[in-house]
């Protein structure tokens, strides 16, 4: 039985995630039906438009009353409602839990929980949720899971997760999406330290998915004794980096942290996708009601 | 110092570097990313202060060739006046070592190499008087040449051209005051090492004390030896036909060795005293000679010529003492005379003996008296020009080479600037020389080798004549077929009549200095007032032409280690 104490919600906390749902841009035809806004319209229950007949055209949905009074056949055009496909990559490298004991996978933890919390919204709205973590090559995929009552089988999944292994987003995007997948809602949850975290997100660019982006950051990252000359060993490729000691050294690291994130943010930006940084030191109903509600929640009902 | 020393010291502080170099602590961290985004941005920053530094650099490097290229004098260290090097010309510098050492001028040429090789880069120098500049190569090549060349100088007043240094090297024995301008920064450099020596200060004749058979002779000796020990002395008098005394002498440092020579056994004619010593250092003072001895007063006295006043614009008179009055006709000498209309020939007389009859017309007064080919005992007390006298000399300055064959010899040195030399040009004139040695009271107008050819004597007192000496045969000279002895004549009789003046006094010289017989030559040889040189120069006298390395070369080497060390002790440090 796996260990579920890391996604231990709050029962009210988890009342308000389900009137949360991820937002979207409109869902790409081809899928189930579902609570999102699809991007055709077609033979939903919400009136959209008015069009003119063509041969062909359901008779049905023509508007009779409106032939009465403007001598036209007019089509009526209906909102049509999917599902959203949700595919959660998640980073599982060493540098999410560089060290052994509870307190060194605070990362980690922040990021299964975030995982976690995005699986129980997804499935709460009937959106199909493919769980692919990954380190240097993608981990068993777990999913599509679609219902609610998959949350558990997801919960037990992200539970039993380990971290090892360099980060290699690039290679996960080409074995996670190799297989032609619809298109959907693409959420990495990482702490983006990896020189290959640009050239993965460059990859999802042409598969025209909605991309979010959520770094997980642990501010003990940024801590060092540097009192004295320092050799720096890399947890994931155990690259060693010599330095030495000078003042405002640590400070100048944050601000190289800071400019990191930004340079990442703006390139989502710039493509319309989401960016949300998600620091572990704070609290996760804070992160998931503010940020991530902000950047990829929108209230669904 | 042997070269392995510094390198296993220096092999020694790398190895203490490397053991003492602080170790870092390792320390894993999640990612080095960031840490690598850090140094990458550090790094740019520093590349462009390279960029800028090296920018700099570069066109510092460009603007140094440029100006370099211009050869600017005003940039180059040794630009501007040169380095004068003065060399002291007197005989006692060519003073050598004891045991065979080098000589003082061999030191002085040794000090001067030193100088040059330590001088600035593009430094010029100046030898002597001469005011050519030689580049370092130049003058180290003239430098390691033949030593005594630069001391044959025979002026102890040389006017040193303007330099902004002038190095003097002496032994601080006999005058040599070069003449320096104002305010050039002076350096004296000795070059005194205490030699052995010993030599005749003394030969002179005398009457004799107690009878009247002849007159004796006074001999003088002193040696002298720096480490104190006796000095072993061959004498050998001789008169013109062989040796009379040899006697071994050993004498102590500082001892003066006197002897009374009786002359009466020796036969007329020159006598000649000389020293032989073993390991002797400076010969120019161990032979002496009498000049004519027994002739003190066997030779006329009778010659008293009246030195008249003579009125600017009549002629010069002249009366000629002749060996014989038809050996004096005909000659290059007397048709020179003869020539010259400001001159008047005014009697031409035989030579007498002291017992030949008195002559029967007294010699009428002149201006000038000529002697041609003989010479009196006695020096008239008017002027007196001597041409190609014989061998016993002694009125006109010069004594015999009695040992030395005549042989023909060409005219290598003048004083051109003396008055009698106005207009005339001697230099590489052939000559036949018998007179060799000159009175400390003459100069040696023109040299040949060590010869003099034409000697003019100045008494120190502007009461005393002055007279003038021709020591070669003029009728075998090609100077009678030129218009340079009329106007050497010319130069004779302005100068041999016009008094003196204190400025035209003959100052001192070396080569004076080298013949005074009268002069405490083995004492003097090593008095001065200046400091010997150190003995551990005397066997450095190369060092300036082989420098395997020195302390500029050794601490740029240095540099360059700590530089490449510091590099590599610092390498990844790179914040």
């Amino acid at each position: 039985m796996a260990d579920h104490s890391v996604f231990a919600f709050e029962p009210a906390f988890l009342a308000r995630l389900e009137r949360l749902r991820l937002l979207t841009r409109r869902v790409p035809a081809g899928g189930f039906k579902g609570e999102h806004r699809a991007s055709h319209l077609g033979s939903g229950l919400e009136f959209a438009d008015y069009r003119p007949y063509v041969e062909g055209d359901d008779v049905r949905h023509l508007d009779w009353r409106a032939y009465l009074r403007f001598d036209r056949l007019l089509l009526r055009m209906f909102e049509e409602h999917g599902d959203l496909a949700v595919y959660i990559l998640l980073d599982c490298s060493h540098s999410m839990a560089p060290t052994p004991g509870p307190g060194g996978r605070r990362k980690f933890d922040a990021a299964r929980r975030i995982a976690a919390a995005l699986t129980y919204i997804a499935l709460a709205t009937l959106d199909r949720v493919t769980l692919a973590p990954y380190s240097g090559h993608v981990h068993q995929v777990l999913g599509p899971l679609h219902g609610s009552r998959q949350v558990w089988r997801a919960l037990d999944y992200l539970a039993n997760l380990d971290t090892g292994g360099e980060t290699h987003l690039d290679r996960t995007v080409r074995e996670v999406f190799a297989a032609g997948r619809r298109r959907g809602l693409v959420i990495v949850i990482s702490d983006l330290l990896s020189d290959t975290t640009e050239g993965g997100l460059d990859l999802l660019l042409p598969l025209r998915h909605d991309v979010a982006v959520i770094q997980v950051t642990d501010h003990r990252d940024l801590e060092a004794p540097l009192d004295r000359d320092t050799t720096l060993v890399d947890s994931e490729t155990g690259d060693s980096l010599r330095i030495h000691g000078a003042p405002n050294l640590l400070h100048r690291l944050e601000r190289e942290a800071d400019a990191h994130r930004e340079e990442i943010r703006a390139r989502c930006t710039a493509r319309g996708w989401s960016f949300i940084h998600a620091p572990v030191e704070a609290s996760f109903e804070k992160l998931a009601l503010g940020a991530l509600r902000r950047g990829l929640l929108s209230r669904g009902r | 110092m042997p070269f392995w020393i510094p390198l296993g010291v220096a092999a020694l502080l790398v190895l203490a570097i490397y053991l003492i170099r602080p170790t870092a602590q390792a320390l894993p961290v999640a990612s080095t990313v960031l840490w690598r985004r850090l140094l990458a941005a550090r790094k740019r920053r520093r590349d462009r202060l390279r960029w800028l530094l090296s920018l700099l650099l570069a066109t510092a490097v460009a603007g140094l060739l440029s100006v370099a290229a211009s050869r600017a004098p005003w940039l180059q260290p040794g630009g501007g006046d040169p380095i004068a090097l003065a060399f002291d010309p007197s005989p006692t510098m060519r003073a050598s070592l004891p045991n065979g050492g080098p000589s003082r001028i061999e030191l002085a040429t040794a000090e001067a190499r030193r100088i040059v090789a330590e001088a600035e880069a593009g430094s010029r120098f100046t030898v002597n008087a001469d005011p050519t500049p030689l580049t370092s190569a130049e003058v180290l090549a003239l430098l390691s040449g033949t030593p005594e060349t630069l001391s044959n100088a025979a002026d102890t007043e040389p006017a040193i051209p303007t330099a902004r240094r002038v190095h003097v090297f002496t032994d601080g024995i006999g005058p040599f005051t070069p003449i320096i301008d104002p305010g050039t920064e002076t350096r004296t450099v000795s070059v005194l090492v205490p030699a052995r020596n010993a030599g005749i200060v003394r030969f002179a004749t005398r009457p004799p004390a107690t009878r009247a058979a002849g007159p004796e002779a006074l001999l003088e000796i002193l040696a002298t030896d720096p480490a104190g020990g006796q000095v072993p002395v061959e004498l050998t008098v001789a008169d013109s036909e062989t040796i009379r005394i040899r006697r071994q002498l050993e004498l102590q440092p500082g001892d003066r060795f006197t002897a009374l020579i009786d002359l009466g056994s020796f036969a007329p004619g020159a006598v000649t005293a000389r020293i032989e010593t073993p390991g002797d250092v400076f010969p120019l003072d161990d032979r002496a000679g009498l000049i004519d001895a027994h002739a003190a007063n066997t030779r006329t006295a009778a010659f008293s010529p009246a030195h008249r006043v003579r009125a600017p614009t009549d002629p010069w008179r002249v009366v000629v003492i002749a060996r014989s009055p038809g050996s004096f006709a005909g000659s290059a000498a007397a048709l020179a005379l003869e020539a010259d209309a400001s001159v008047d020939v005014a009697a031409v007389r035989a030579a007498t003996r002291a017992d030949d009859p008195p002559p029967e017309d007294p010699l009428p007064a002149a201006d000038i008296a000529t002697f041609h080919r003989t010479a009196p005992a006695i020096p008239p007390a008017m002027p007196a020009l001597y041409l190609d006298p014989p061998q016993a000399v002694a009125a006109g300055g010069l004594s015999p080479a009695a040992e030395a064959p005549l042989s023909p010899r060409r005219i290598d040195r003048i004083q051109a600037s003396h008055p009698l030399l106005a207009g005339v040009s001697l230099l590489d004139l052939p000559v036949v020389l018998a007179a060799r040695e000159l009175d400390p009271r003459c100069t040696a107008l023109a040299s040949a080798g060590d010869r003099t050819a034409i000697a003019a004597c100045d008494p120190a007192s502007a009461s005393g004549p002055r007279s003038l000496t021709i020591a070669f045969d003029l009728d075998h000279s090609s100077l009678a077929q030129r218009p340079d002895l009329a106007a050497l004549f010319q130069n004779a009789a302005t100068w041999l009549t016009e008094t003196p003046a204190t400025s035209d006094l003959i100052t001192d010289t070396g080569l004076r200095n080298a013949v005074n017989l009268q002069a405490d030559w083995a004492t003097r040889i090593n008095d001065s007032t200046l400091e010997p040189v150190p003995a551990d120069r005397l066997g450095d006298l190369d060092g300036p032409n082989r420098r395997p390395w020195s302390w500029r070369t050794l601490a740029l080497a240095g540099l360059l280690f700590a530089s490449f060390e510091a590099i590599t002790f610092f390498r990844g440090l790179t914040l």
